[in-house]
């Protein structure tokens, strides 16, 4: 029996590592003894296993991914350690030269044979291990679904994806049945159903694939079911990793969890002393204890859960990549709206796809879906007018055609950076951040309301990008900036800006996150004048409210010539640009001079 | 004022209202002792003046050899109130109620008119707390006027007789070098003083406090020191006659009380300068940076009228943010200018004024408005040279540590220093000219000595162990306690 350690790197993600589940069932079907851990595992454990699997995920973790292979590496070698995952996929070379031992698995693992069995099984297509989720305390927010592929791949090769990379041949997978009846069988059912594919209108089985889904209980009409018993899950759990040896610590405390989370207003008297029972217990914190005392009473715990969970649940299928417009036919609108999607997600990249995109919302829309949440690239080869014109055209469909779509604005990042500091051709870092922060409001996405969408992004395009160009806290609290009066003046000054001083301005203030000090040095007096606003915060004018009303005012007012202004902004405003000294002063006999030494 | 139209709970207020700190009992007498010098006009110099504190058994004792009251005066001036004949340009106090503000902290408040030290001719005015106390809880305290309060609960001795001059001379027979030139005086008794006041008295820092809030000297080393000048300059008359640091001979328990600034409070610069017309200044700050230096009790912003303290920058800051003239947190300001050592005499004290509390300036018209511009404008410099010096000194600490950097940021670290240079001279509030400095490579390690070497070699390890520690516990979820230090140095290692 070999003794197999599956880790992810402790980088922040929502869905849980796939492939590792999927290696999971491989070697647990061998009864080899896994365990799966999130980051570094103390020498001391890490030493009782044999093998190590570590995934990859975003090339922007690159160096975490880098040091935690280094790690165990350092600890069982090599030979014994094995890293895949997209990461490592798309950038192997880049792994390499940082580890030159590094032993890669790139792509999907789709013979046993390339780990140096021989039972050639193809593990890519292998059931999901939701078990190992259990092994660690990290919650990944997708876990609750079925995670399915009906294809691999996609023939089109655009130049910012890494599907031609991971996944180069396009084809159909036939299992979707089988995987989602063994998940159901083993873990329970799960709440929603992502599919995985790249590009799946594609495929000519979508019709097959339809229905395939409406028969596993994703049409739009056969979409309830009752909750899962988790408790159910977790004892079996519970039981085969005590038996086994394995450790149960994270894995008891969802159990805790459970017990914890139950409203007694609920639950009747009778219930309620068992259920008190192992919460006593719970408090008294010996675990032994608990566990004995929930197995003696497993089958009306297992029960009792049963009925206290007897929700109906509503499910819903999420096409997680975006659909691809310009495949869009009126056959295929009319299978997908057979299927309870919500939303539907269809790619809005470029103003180039504008009819296809278009024909493809209203081909959905004529089949009777109404939910939509479209992807829309930026930072990439448009301009950032394109994309205030793209989500402006995506409020104006909405409004003629009275449906709900979020516009999912996503920063493209490249991926053959290894952070996440691209900036596109026609972008700047304050763009960017500017762009994040007017999402922020909204948790990322972008609704439909007009007057939302015109307050946030402007009414025309030409003031989208001044609305990017204001000060990163007058975008924040635009009521407040705007209430006050700060943003009015702001822009004044703004439009007192020459075309080349505009481009300067940018140049400044997309470094004041890194470089604070930009503020102090010194420029033309228009940029001087325009960049006191920059310094100011919320909480400043909050703290010293008459100072600023007062500041405003003059500046409202133009009472301040620009070397008043200059002397004004100086003193009070920047930190350290020279103040005008008084007159009648005096000094004591030495020079004034900061020291270098 | 008429004080028999004035209601008896006029006192309560003055007393609860105006003088709710211990200490300021110090400040009030001591005023009205600096103010009866003023009167002198005998053979008496300004160096036989003197004022002697002390405190004996429970009673608190404030002497003076000054003019003393008029001998026909001396009981309408103890029984009438706010009626004072003091002139605001020329004395301290000119309100006329300082006297009273002994009586919330003691149990009698007995006043002696020391019209003859050699003849022995005494004048006394008894106030008794108890009695007031009692009368304040009798229904007719409401209906009472001031001057019938004051014929309840003080009583007058026109002339101290028999065995009662004895004690008086007890007193001061101490002290008879007091009248070799001067024949008048005054001492007020405060007996029976209340814990509160005893607890002040006897608190750790109670003679430094006495000696940031009386006119009292600047100590003689300050004389010797290299800024010798500024403190000359600071004791003499300005234009107006006014001398902004004016000074008195004041002892507490026999030790004379002397501003508490000692030659090492003073830092790197002291620079003199004028709020306007309205105050004269001076400031000490060190050049390579402006924050709190342990163990140096002269920090922050102190403002004086008559050489008394009126307030700092507790008091200051606040206010200014009340009046809208500053952009920054105050505090932020305060702890800011707490950086430094700031002493502010008012001089104009025609348009300057305290409030009733003497606790900060009046804002009675533009003129106090305009003095309050200039603080505010001068505190922001100060935070100004306080952030130009610190990013300066952060560039140049982390040029010292990255040495690969320091061909790329030279121009950028030129550019603070000049920025840093440019802060200091606004904070000096002088216009100098300074050398155009080559820039220096100031870290040289090989002519650092071994101890020097050593602590920059500390300081480079433990940036980078900290900051790998933090990498390594964002990295990791599971931990071996016992073998905490051994995983950390295998992750270190590979890494």
């Amino acid at each position: 029996m070999e003794r197999i350690l599956l880790v992810e790197p402790n980088y922040k993600n929502k869905y849980p590592p796939v492939g590792l589940m999927k290696l999971s069932t491989y070697y647990k079907d061998k009864g080899d003894f896994v365990e799966f851990h999130k980051g570094l595992l103390p020498k001391s454990e890490v030493v009782k296993f044999d093998k190590v699997f570590i995934t990859t995920l975003f090339t922007f973790d690159f160096d975490m991914c880098v040091q935690t292979i280094r790690y165990y590496i350092a600890i069982v070698g090599s030979n014994n350690v094995y890293v895949g995952g997209i990461a490592a996929t798309i950038m192997p070379e880049n792994f390499l030269n940082a580890i030159p031992e590094i032993n890669i698995i790139g792509g999907q693992l789709t013979s046993s044979n390339l780990l140096g069995y021989d039972d050639n099984v193809n593990i890519d297509s292998l059931m999901l291990d939701y078990d190992i989720l259990w092994d660690i305390s990290y919650d990944y927010a997708a876990a609750d679904s079925y995670f399915i592929y009906t294809t691999r791949g996609c023939p089109r090769k655009c130049k910012f994806c890494a599907v031609k990379t991971l996944e180069p041949t396009f084809y159909n997978c036939n299992n979707i049945t089988c995987q989602v009846n063994a998940v159901d069988a083993n873990f329970g059912i799960k709440k929603q159903l992502l599919v995985m594919d790249n590009n799946i209108l594609y495929s000519r089985q979508f019709s097959k694939t339809v229905a395939t889904l409406e028969a596993l209980g994703f049409g739009i009409n056969n979409n309830k079911i009752k909750k899962n018993n988790y408790m159910k899950y977790y004892l079996i759990s519970l039981e085969k990793r005590m038996g086994a040896e394995k450790k149960y610590g994270n894995l008891l405390s969802r159990i805790k969890k459970e017990f914890y989370s139950l409203k007694f207003i609920r639950i009747n008297k009778n219930d309620a002393i068992i259920l008190h029972n192992v919460i006593a217990k719970i408090d008294k914190q010996d675990d032994s204890e608990i566990i004995t005392y929930i197995f003696e009473n497993r089958d009306f715990i297992v029960e009792f859960f049963g009925r206290y969970n007897y929700h109906t649940i509503v499910r819903y299928i999420d096409f997680n990549q975006g659909l691809d417009a310009r495949l869009f036919t009126d056959k295929k609108a009319e299978n997908m709206a057979r299927l309870a999607v919500k939303p539907c997600r269809i790619a809005f990249d470029s103003l180039k796809m504008r009819q296809a995109y278009f024909n493809a919302m209203s081909m959905a829309i004529k089949h009777g879906i109404r939910s939509f949440s479209n992807y829309l690239l930026y930072n990439h080869d448009e301009k950032p007018e394109d994309l205030w014109l793209r989500l402006s055209l995506n409020i104006q469909f909405c409004k003629d055609n009275q449906v709900s779509l979020f516009s999912f604005p996503m920063k493209f990042a490249s991926i053959e950076h290894k952070d996440r500091s691209y900036v596109g051709t026609h972008w700047n870092k304050k763009y960017l951040r500017a762009v994040n922060i007017i999402l922020n409001v909204t948790s990322g996405v972008v609704a439909k309301e007009e007057d939302f969408f015109i307050r946030a992004f402007g009414k025309s395009k030409e003031e989208f990008v001044v609305i990017l160009t204001m000060p990163d806290d007058f975008i924040r609290h635009r009521d407040f900036f705007d209430e006050k009066g700060f943003s009015q003046v702001w822009k004044e000054y703004y439009e007192r800006l020459s075309k080349r001083e505009k481009v300067q301005l940018i140049s400044i203030v997309e470094n004041i996150v890194d470089e604070p000090d930009v503020l102090d040095m010194k420029y033309t007096t228009n940029i001087d004048n325009i960049l006191m606003f920059y310094a100011i915060s919320k909480k400043k004018v909050e703290d010293n409210e008459l100072y600023y009303s007062n500041l405003l005012k003059d500046l409202r007012n133009n009472i301040y010539s620009s070397e008043q202004l200059e002397k004004r902004v100086n003193n009070n405003i920047f930190h350290t640009k020279t103040a005008i000294p008084l007159n009648d002063t005096k000094i004591a006999d030495r020079n004034i001079e900061v020291p270098m030494t | 004022m008429l004080t028999e139209n004035v209601g008896a709970r006029i006192l309560n207020i003055i007393t609860e209202s105006l003088y709710d700190k211990p200490i300021v009992v110090f400040r009030e007498y001591v005023q009205n002792s600096a103010d009866s010098f003023s009167k002198i006009d005998g053979e008496a110099s300004k160096e036989d003046l003197s004022i002697q504190i002390w405190q004996k058994a429970n009673h608190l004792y404030f002497l003076d050899n000054g003019r003393g009251i008029e001998q026909n005066r001396f009981e309408s001036a103890m029984i009438k109130i706010a009626s004072s004949h003091k002139n605001k340009e020329i004395n301290m106090g000119y309100k006329g109620i300082g006297r009273l503000s002994g009586i919330s902290y003691c149990n009698k408040l007995i006043f002696i008119n020391i019209c003859s030290y050699s003849k022995c001719i005494f004048q006394k005015y008894v106030i008794d707390g108890d009695k007031y106390n009692e009368v304040k809880n009798d229904e007719k305290y409401y209906e009472m006027g001031f001057s019938e309060l004051m014929n309840e609960i003080g009583s007058y001795d026109s002339e101290i007789k028999g065995s009662e001059i004895d004690e008086i001379q007890n007193l001061l027979s101490p002290r008879q070098k007091m009248f070799e030139k001067q024949d008048t005086g005054f001492l007020v008794i405060l007996e029976d003083i209340k814990p509160i006041l005893k607890q002040t008295i006897e608190g750790s820092k109670f003679f430094n406090e006495l000696g940031w809030l009386l006119p009292v000297k600047f100590k003689d080393e300050l004389f010797q020191s290299a800024a010798c000048q500024l403190f000359i300059d600071l004791s003499e008359a300005v234009e107006g006659g006014i001398v902004p640091a004016k000074a008195y001979d004041i002892h507490f328990n026999n030790i004379q009380i002397e501003r508490p600034i000692g030659s090492g409070a003073l830092r790197d610069y002291e620079c003199k300068s004028n709020f306007g017309k309205y105050a004269v200044s001076f400031h000490s700050f060190s050049r390579d940076k402006i924050a709190v230096q342990r163990g140096n009790d002269f920090v922050g912003i102190k403002i004086y009228i008559d050489n008394m303290l009126l307030c700092d920058e507790t008091e200051i800051v606040p206010m200014l943010q009340r009046y809208g003239l500053i952009s920054h947190t105050a505090n932020e300001l305060v702890q800011t200018v707490k950086g430094l050592g700031v002493m502010i005499y008012i001089t104009d004290k025609v348009n300057i004024s305290s409030n009733a509390r003497r606790t900060f300036i009046e804002i009675a018209d533009d003129d106090s408005l305009e003095f309050l511009r200039l603080l505010a404008e001068f505190i922001e410099t100060i935070y100004s040279a306080r952030y130009a010096l610190s990013r300066f000194s952060s560039a140049k600490k982390l040029l010292e540590e990255e040495k690969d950097k320091l061909e790329v940021d030279r121009d950028k670290l030129e550019e603070l220093r000049k920025n840093a240079n440019d802060a200091l001279r606004a904070l000096a509030r002088a216009e100098i000219v300074i050398d155009s400095l080559e820039y220096e490579d100031d870290f040289d390690f090989g002519k650092l000595n071994e101890i020097e070497q050593k602590q920059a070699v500390k300081r480079k390890i433990s940036k980078e162990i900290n900051s790998k520690t933090r990498e390594y516990l964002s990295q990791t979820t599971t931990f071996d306690y016992d073998n905490a230090y051994e995983d950390f140095k295998i992750w270190l290692l590979s890494n």
